[in-house]
């Protein structure tokens, strides 16, 4: 019943993903109800209650935005759910909060020390709310009228008649303006957009009222409803860029060109607190908004001691996203030294740090997710073979299991079958070799 | 009871809308007028020879006026017209912001803040090259 606030357009930045169906691409969110509770089976997430919930938790911390510098490690045995939390959260997200996923070893590069890697990769996960506000006239057009001057030389005149479905009015046209409309070649029953700061005309599509005028019209044209309301509307679009999306544009001339190659190579310190100054002016006036995201850092046990005494200092700052970390190691030796620590990290970081830990999965929940990969990846699995799968990811481990659906299914459908039954389940075990299987001398 | 409460909250928020209704009529009304001075100032611009004089039509009355003293009138509605047009657009904002409050949305993400045209400009061009 109430109105709709036509105050604001929410833009989107539009890229085409490629959908390939990944280990994780089942995942679409935590599946939590509204009072933070788990469901057993839900968005693609199964069991694992204690962490999921806890992981909620942080979930809406994340949310508030208020509180930064937080780190969270998520631990358990491998294949108990880690990265597939990690991507819960990621979706539950969404697409407005800045998320950064990387594994541990990544920092290691010739291109860049690891100190710039990791503070690259937190710039990345803060981002910056803007909004610009520009004027747009904006109606479907009734008539262009150009008048060449008889003598041959000298300026064109032209008049436009714009309407909207609630007025109608006429525009004196300039020289540059006959010439965009003329480049546009807008005519009579065209939808444009003008920009009222840069003269920009931009054709919106042909009206619905118009589409009987030929019969035949090109594969391009789009019809869209004739605008309603205000010809002269304000228009105010919010973006959010992130931190390292900015330092690189003012690092370099060409530095739109390096955010795509990858090659940012150093930034120097100058740079980066030119950034943050004028962020925080910007911020003070009310320009800006600092949306705080997730960094989620996977194999953590891989960073060495010098990582670590750099992220407890850079947890600090007053601009730090929430560190997620994951690891599936016990106690192990710290990377760069010779001393021991649970999942390889230093204790003064663990101290730090929130841990979820992650359970190994029983029986039915295996086979719960066994149920949702077959139906992901489109493998019409009999009952039976799901059973004799799922005791398989008993006796060995969830993964293997996970694999074996893949390979079966193609061998079903290259022999025509419907089904995957447990003929070819079995098949497939002797084919690949699960590694508890193998037994060394 | 529930039912009063139910009551009550529809009352407010029905309201509410109805501003925001009332406003966005109102801006249109308001752009119409804008369009049509705007108009009328090109006319006169154009097809009047400075010195003589132009009939004006002001409200119910027709006014013969001096083209001058009648274009600086008319320049003098279009800035009123204007700035007149600015408070609607941060009044709608206002009654916007209250009907989501009272509505249990949450916040529009960015609503309040200055725009940087400019800047944001830049940023998205070297971004989307």
């Amino acid at each position: 019943m109430a109105a709709i606030p036509s105050v604001k357009v929410a833009e989107v930045r539009e890229f085409s993903r490629i959908e390939r169906i990944g280990t994780h691409s089942h995942i679409r969110g935590l599946g939590l109800d509204d009072a933070l509770e788990p469901r057993e089976v839900s968005q693609g997430m199964v069991g694992q209650l204690t962490a999921r919930r806890a992981s909620g938790v942080v979930l809406e911390m994340i949310r508030e935005g208020k509180i930064a510098g937080r780190a969270v490690l998520i631990a358990g045995q491998p294949g108990t759910g880690k990265t597939a939390i990690a991507m819960g959260m990621a979706q539950a997200l969404g697409d407005n909060t800045p998320f950064t996923s990387m594994a541990g070893s990544e920092i290691y590069s010739l291109e860049m020390s690891k100190t710039e890697a990791l503070t690259q990769a937190f710039r990345k996960s803060i981002g910056v709310r803007i909004k610009e506000e520009t004027e747009i006239i904006e109606g479907e057009v009734v008539e262009v009228q150009i008048d060449r001057p008889a003598t041959g030389t000298g300026a064109k005149v032209g008049k436009l008649t714009l309407k909207t479905t609630d007025m109608e009015t006429v525009y004196d046209l300039g020289n540059k303006m006959i010439e965009s409309l003329i480049k546009e070649k807008a005519q009579a029953g065209d939808v444009i957009t003008i920009d009222k700061a840069t003269g920009k005309i931009s054709k919106l599509g042909r009206s619905f009222t118009r589409a009987r005028d030929y019969d035949a019209t090109g594969p391009q044209t789009r019809f869209v409803q004739c605008p309603e309301g205000e010809l002269q509307k304000r228009k105010e679009v919010t973006h959010t860029v992130t931190l390292h999306e900015i330092d690189v544009i003012n690092s370099r001339t060409q530095g739109f060109l390096a955010l795509f190659s990858g090659d940012t190579g150093e930034i120097k310190s100058e740079v980066r607190d030119q950034i943050n100054s004028k962020v925080a002016e910007w911020r003070e006036e009310g320009k800006a908004e600092i949306v705080p995201g997730v960094l989620f850092i996977d194999e953590v046990h891989m960073l060495d001691m010098e990582c670590f005494s750099f992220l407890n200092r850079a947890l600090e700052d007053d601009m730090a996203p929430v560190l997620i970390m994951a690891t599936n190691r016990g106690i192990t030796k710290i990377r760069g030294t010779k001393y021991r620590s649970p999942h390889g990290i230093p204790i003064d970081l663990l101290d730090r740090m929130v841990i979820i830990a992650t359970q190994p999965y029983e029986e039915k929940e295996m086979k719960q997710i066994l149920k949702i990969r077959c139906e992901e990846e489109d493998a019409e699995m009999q009952e039976d073979a799901l059973l004799v799968l799922t005791r398989l990811s008993m006796e060995t481990s969830l993964r293997y299991a996970i694999q074996l659906i893949t390979v079966a299914n193609l061998i079903a459908r290259k022999r025509k079958a419907m089904e995957v039954g447990t003929q070819i389940v079995i098949e497939v075990l002797v084919l690949f070799i699960s590694y508890s299987f193998l037994h060394f001398p | 009871m529930d039912i009063e409460k139910t009551q009550q909250f529809l009352i407010q928020t029905e309201t509410a809308a109805q501003e925001i209704l009332i406003t966005k009529d109102e801006l249109v009304a308001l752009d119409f007028r804008r369009q049509k001075t705007r108009e009328a100032f090109r006319a006169l611009k154009n097809d009047m020879i400075p010195g003589e004089k132009a009939w004006m039509s002001v409200g119910n009355m027709f006014v013969k006026t001096r083209t001058l003293k009648a274009q600086n009138l008319l320049e003098r509605e279009m800035k009123e017209l204007d700035k007149d047009i600015s408070d609607l657009h941060n009044k709608l904002k206002e009654q916007v912001k209250m009907l989501r409050d009272l509505e249990g949305k949450p916040e529009l993400k960015g609503f309040d803040l200055q725009p940087i045209t400019k800047e944001a400009d830049i940023i998205m061009k070297a971004l989307s090259k």
